[in-house]
């Protein structure tokens, strides 16, 4: 009965675990972050959004790991959570990028302001006949 | 067995709180979901960060449907945090939109501030050709003014000259119009002979030739009427003296009555008969008594004072 009892309880804990979560192969997953990761870093985000960049890089480290230490599940996660922080990083390097060129752009446009303004002033001497 | 069983159910329950906490809001759904809000809130991701807000919005989903499913703490962290991050690429997206919209109006606003500056430039090029132009005006109307000055200070000195030449030039100018009427320049002033083949013997009528003579002293007294005339007759020593006095003065009356015909006024002219007195010839022979038969026209100087006999 105690033995019964016991077994019983245990199956339902194994279920019950097993019901959190399934535990297909992470290959996909993985292949998916590597591409993402790739793609940031084609579109310059080493340069612009680094920390995304290396915590997507991180990541896919720790899934090849785990995925090779045959933890699939924590191996997906973790290529899955890769996956989005390549992403991001991808995101955020072309928000970086128009960022720069609308601060580059005022500059100019303020000095072009400047110099017109300094040409006025200059020239405003002068009596119009 | 009491413990026993307590101890299973303990058991069983810890095993069940490890897939699912105590009800209440999970903090790893709740981050993503204020992500997912900011993202849902920016217009520019509505725009142009759609699919990747829809990624986002259907992560949430996953995530809020496990966790009301199964209560996994874990499963839930990793897909709430998936959610998190596609909430935040397309707010990334959404910012970059916006980004990009700026710099298209900077963009547009550098080529008005250029177009302006080129303006001003032109504008400048412009004041400067036209004042450029106004000082050329300037000069020109100096030059003008000069010019006009200098012709005037010549006009004035033309108009002196011109007033001197005539002065000067009067003499000569009453020399050269009686030439045709044969003048002679005598120490009296101009003299115009006129003999007496101009008249009828022994008459003071006028023969029709003299006319021309007559029109012709007219003419040149018109021309120089600052001048005035004294009409002197003469005759030869055949007959009587007092005859030869009125024969005379009939002859100078005459000329003076033709003058006057002429428009010339009578204040101008004055008559002297002389009869036989001062002959200019020898009345022994015909050829000297008609030279002595004559009228002499004497003319005054400049300021019309006759001189005397």
């Amino acid at each position: 009965m105690k033995t019964l009892i016991l077994t019983t309880v245990l199956a339902t804990c194994a279920i019950a675990l097993a019901s959190c979560g399934s535990t297909p192969s992470a290959a996909p997953s993985i292949a998916a972050g590597a591409a993402s990761v790739e793609a940031a870093r084609s579109a310059g985000a080493p340069e612009l959004d680094a920390v995304d960049l290396n915590e997507a890089r991180s990541k896919l480290e720790k899934a090849r790991a785990l995925a090779a230490a045959g933890d699939d599940r924590a191996a997906m996660r973790m290529a899955e959570q890769a996956d989005v922080d390549a992403q991001l990083a991808r995101a955020k390097a072309g928000t970086e990028r128009s960022r720069l060129a609308v601060a580059e752009l005022e500059t100019g446009l303020q000095t072009l302001r400047d110099e017109l303004n300094r040409a006025a002033a200059k020239q405003a001497p002068r009596p119009m006949p | 067995m009491n413990t026993t069983r307590t101890l299973i159910a303990t058991a069983t329950l810890l095993t069940l709180a490890a897939c699912q906490t105590t009800p209440g809001p999970n903090p790893d759904l709740v981050a993503a979901r204020s992500s997912l809000d900011q993202a849902n809130g920016n217009p520019y991701v509505a725009r142009s960060g759609a699919v990747e807000l829809q990624s986002a919005q259907q992560a949430m989903t996953r995530a809020d449907a496990a966790w009301a499913a199964d209560r996994d703490v874990e499963q839930t962290r990793h897909l709430a945090y998936l959610a998190r991050k596609r909430a935040d690429i397309a707010l990334a997206i959404g910012i970059q939109a916006q980004s990009d919209e700026r710099v298209q109006q900077f963009t547009a606003e550098r080529e008005k501030v250029r177009l302006q500056a080129r303006t001003s430039e032109a504008d400048v090029a412009t004041a400067s050709a036209r004042a450029a132009q106004a000082d050329a005006r300037d000069a020109q109307t100096a030059a003008r003014n000069a010019q006009t000055d200098s012709q005037i200070s010549r006009d004035q000195a033309d108009a002196a000259r011109l007033l001197a030449l005539k002065q000067s030039g009067r003499a000569e100018g009453l020399e050269r119009d009686l030439a045709d009427l044969k003048a002679q320049k005598t120490d009296r002033g101009m003299v115009v002979t006129l003999s007496d083949v101009l008249f009828d013997t022994g008459k003071s009528t006028l023969q029709p030739g003299a006319q021309r003579s007559v029109a012709q002293l007219v003419q040149v007294l018109i021309r120089h009427p600052e001048r005035r005339v004294l009409i002197e007759g003469f005759t030869d020593s055949v007959g009587g003296e007092e005859m030869n006095m009125k024969l005379s003065e009939r002859r100078a009356q005459t000329f003076q009555r033709e003058l006057m015909n002429g428009g010339i006024s009578a204040d101008r002219i004055e008559v002297r008969a002389w009869g036989e007195a001062n002959p200019v010839a020898d009345n022994g022979s015909a050829a000297g008594r008609q030279r002595n038969r004559r009228v002499e026209v004497l003319f005054s100087d400049a300021e019309g004072h006759l001189a005397a006999r």
